[in-house]
């Protein structure tokens, strides 16, 4: 066979994981639709034709809903809501039929052209939320399409061997039908991470990369691929160095995995006796499941910003009650600590006239925005107070505190809400913990004055990393400087978790840090109390902790505050991870 | 026919879930409702309609309503502006 040259690409991955396997294009767009003049007498029959398409069409997608809800939680399924307003529109309908016997054509190519100029309306909208709704639209239209032309419809039900799928954009609808045992994994040209397809696949495990455009034009059929979701890399006709690369990885990380599902009900304890706190970070309600199954205990970080994305920026009180209460109700007897807001003014409906920040890093974000916003704040507070009912360890957390001001305010509206809920009788839990994110450098430099105001620290060392040394990771000139441990950093984080102990409080450390196997060893002999990452990194960190002793992690502790750079660290980190377990330190490179 | 001048003053504008809870409410009357921004009328039993409206949050629009309910639909209709469809 021709050896073909090896091709890299780069999307955003929004699903991680990593699968290879032969391309599947699929060219939806391609749809052939029949196009023909009828005669006026025919009209009424178009006209029944479509009624029975918006039946078909209404029931099937009542049984997606149902199908998403069991397997994905309401929130995944409330996605096809508007698909079902879409087929009681009257306006919309109104308007096909009057185009039907103005123009005289069949209803096919009429619906399809009505559809397509809202889409296209939508689609020259400023607003983010707004400009998705297209994709909404024109996967209903195409629903109802294949029921009209009583296609199977499926593109999808010739596929007998497992592919990896590339399309120009995958339908929210379309995503959760798809059948797991043929689709690897997705890459959309179009797409964001917040597209309603992107967080279908998270929820469905499904490595996905989005943002490939022009993709469909370097791929043929059949093409051999790796995908990583993780990276956001799809390789093209992977050399057997890469495959064997990839192969390897992928071969011992399920081996690896399958002995580490041993450890699920096992603590997380160095040979010497010292436990840690091993959580996860989650952003959907539906996450939890996977919390259980890979062994984590509770959840350190749950990302409320998925809720506001998914709700036009602005969850109810009742929304986000819902929602943290489920967590809450799941997770018991372990504890939940729900991130309040932490996004930046550009995620947020325009409606907030929010100016465009030139430095947005540096901006009106997370707690800042919500102190600028307080009622949209308290809204989320008193969902918080309320759900916690349910949990004596849901904690909350604030994000992005600079200074102790921040504290006191956050604190002062949380203690309004107390009272707006005592008045009305609602119930809520007056005994709430509150503790804030440590992720700049001015926090962690005051992190004695801010201890005796909160019940914990919870180091974002993502952010903090990058503040301390002004680097942008998405920067690929600079990125190699992005150095969790660099001195400067590990001096902050020593910092926060001494300030922490005089203070008799917790510290716990949520960044990407937390889950990397290399420097467990190093954060658990600084005095680190709790470690949250994403669920799967949990099998591997434990394996760590329980090869270790506390001791000796202490020592790297104390030899690291005298070495003179991040690189020296870094070998010295992986030195005991070597000696603790070398098939670990062969998967965490 | 009557009319009414309605300002949109929940802060994210028409988006999903208000121009969902305004076709729920209109789709209880018999009258034709419209609903109007500079001059361009969308049905206000339509989502499609609603949504591609940009209402955004100050925008004054106009309620369109005729038949035998028409004055109780404006009503009910205008309450859901006025309450900011429960969202502030």
């Amino acid at each position: 066979m021709e050896s073909r040259k090896e091709l890299e690409f780069k999307g955003i991955g929004v699903s991680r994981g990593i699968v290879s396997g032969p391309v599947l294009l699929v060219k939806m767009d391609e749809l052939p639709l029949p196009d023909h003049a009828i005669v006026p007498g025919q009209t009424d029959e178009e006209v029944s034709r479509l009624e029975k398409a918006l039946n078909e069409t209404r029931l099937q997608l009542r049984e997606i809903q149902e199908r998403v809800g069991e397997a994905m939680g309401s929130e995944s399924a409330g996605i096809f809501e508007a698909h079902l307003h879409v087929l009681d529109d009257p306006g919309f309908l109104d308007e096909v039929y009057r185009e039907l016997r103005e123009k005289c054509r069949n209803i096919e190519i009429i619906l399809f052209e009505v559809s397509e100029r809202y889409a296209q309306t939508l689609l020259k909208m400023q607003d983010d939320y707004l400009r998705e709704r297209a994709t909404d639209i024109r996967d209903v239209t195409r629903r109802i399409l294949q029921n009209l032309m009583g296609a199977e419809g499926d593109w999808l039900s010739g596929l007998t061997s497992p592919h990896i799928l590339v399309a120009h954009d995958i339908a929210p609808s379309d995503m959760a039908a798809l059948d797991r045992r043929h689709i690897l994994g997705i890459i959309t040209e179009m797409g964001s991470p917040t597209a309603h397809s992107a967080i279908l696949a998270r929820a469905m495990e499904l490595p996905a990369i989005v943002g490939m455009q022009e993709i469909s034009r370097q791929l043929e059929d059949g093409d051999r691929v790796i995908l990583d979701g993780l990276r956001g890399l799809l390789i093209q006709h992977p050399s057997p160095e890469r495959e064997a690369d990839y192969g390897r990885i992928s071969h011992s990380r399920d081996v690896i995995r399958s002995r580490l599902e041993a450890l699920k009900d096992k603590e997380a304890v160095t040979l010497d006796g010292h436990s840690v706190v091993l959580s996860a970070n989650i952003e959907l309600s539906t996450d939890v499941d996977t919390v259980w199954a890979h062994g984590a205990r509770g959840i350190g970080l749950y990302r409320s910003e998925y809720l506001y994305l998914i709700n036009e920026g602005n969850p109810s009180e009742e929304t986000q009650y819902q929602a943290y209460a489920e967590v809450a109700k799941k997770i018991m007897p372990e504890s939940v600590i729900i991130r309040t807001l932490d996004l930046g003014g550009d995620k947020l409906p325009k409606s907030f006239n929010l100016q465009e920040e030139s430095n947005p890093f540096l901006g009106c974000r997370a707690i800042r925005l919500c102190l600028n916003h307080p009622e949209m704040f308290k809204t989320q507070l008193r969902a918080l107070l309320r759900a916690a009912v349910h949990n004596p360890n849901l904690r909350i957390m604030y994000p992005m505190v600079s200074r102790t001001g921040e504290v006191d305010q956050a604190n002062a509206l949380l203690e309004e809400c107390k009272g707006e809920l005592a008045a009305k009788g609602i119930p809520f839990r007056a005994d709430l913990e509150v503790g804030v994110m440590i992720e700049i450098p001015s926090a962690a430099l005051i992190a004695d004055r801010i201890a005796p105001k909160v019940k914990f620290f919870s180091i974002g060392t993502n952010d903090l990393v990058q503040y301390t040394l002004a680097v942008d990771r998405g920067n690929e000139r600079i990125a190699h400087l992005y150095e969790p441990t660099h001195p400067a950093v590990l001096q902050l984080i020593q910092m926060t978790i001494d300030a922490g102990r005089r203070h008799g409080i917790w510290t716990g450390v949520c960044g990407e840090v937390a889950g990397n196997p290399l420097l467990v060893p190093l954060l658990v002999g600084m005095g680190v109390d709790e470690l949250s990452m994403s669920s799967s990194a949990v099998p591997l960190v434990k394996e760590v902790i329980r090869r270790i002793r506390f001791s000796e992690a202490q020592a790297l502790a104390a030899a690291v505050r005298e070495m003179p750079a991040g690189p020296e660290v870094l070998e010295l980190c992986r030195a005991m991870v070597r000696k603790a377990s070398p098939e670990i330190l062969e998967l965490a490179e | 026919m009557l009319t009414r001048e309605v300002s949109v003053l929940n802060r994210y504008g028409i988006h999903a879930r208000p121009a969902a809870l305004l076709v729920k409410a209109a789709s209880h009357f018999q009258s034709v409702i419209m609903i109007e921004k500079n001059g361009i009328q969308v049905n206000g039993k339509s989502i499609m309609g609603l949504l591609t409206l940009e209402g955004n949050h100050g925008a004054i629009l106009k309620l369109h309503a005729s038949g035998d309910d028409a004055e109780a639909a404006l009503t009910a209709l205008a309450e859901l502006f006025e309450k900011k469809f429960f969202e502030d």
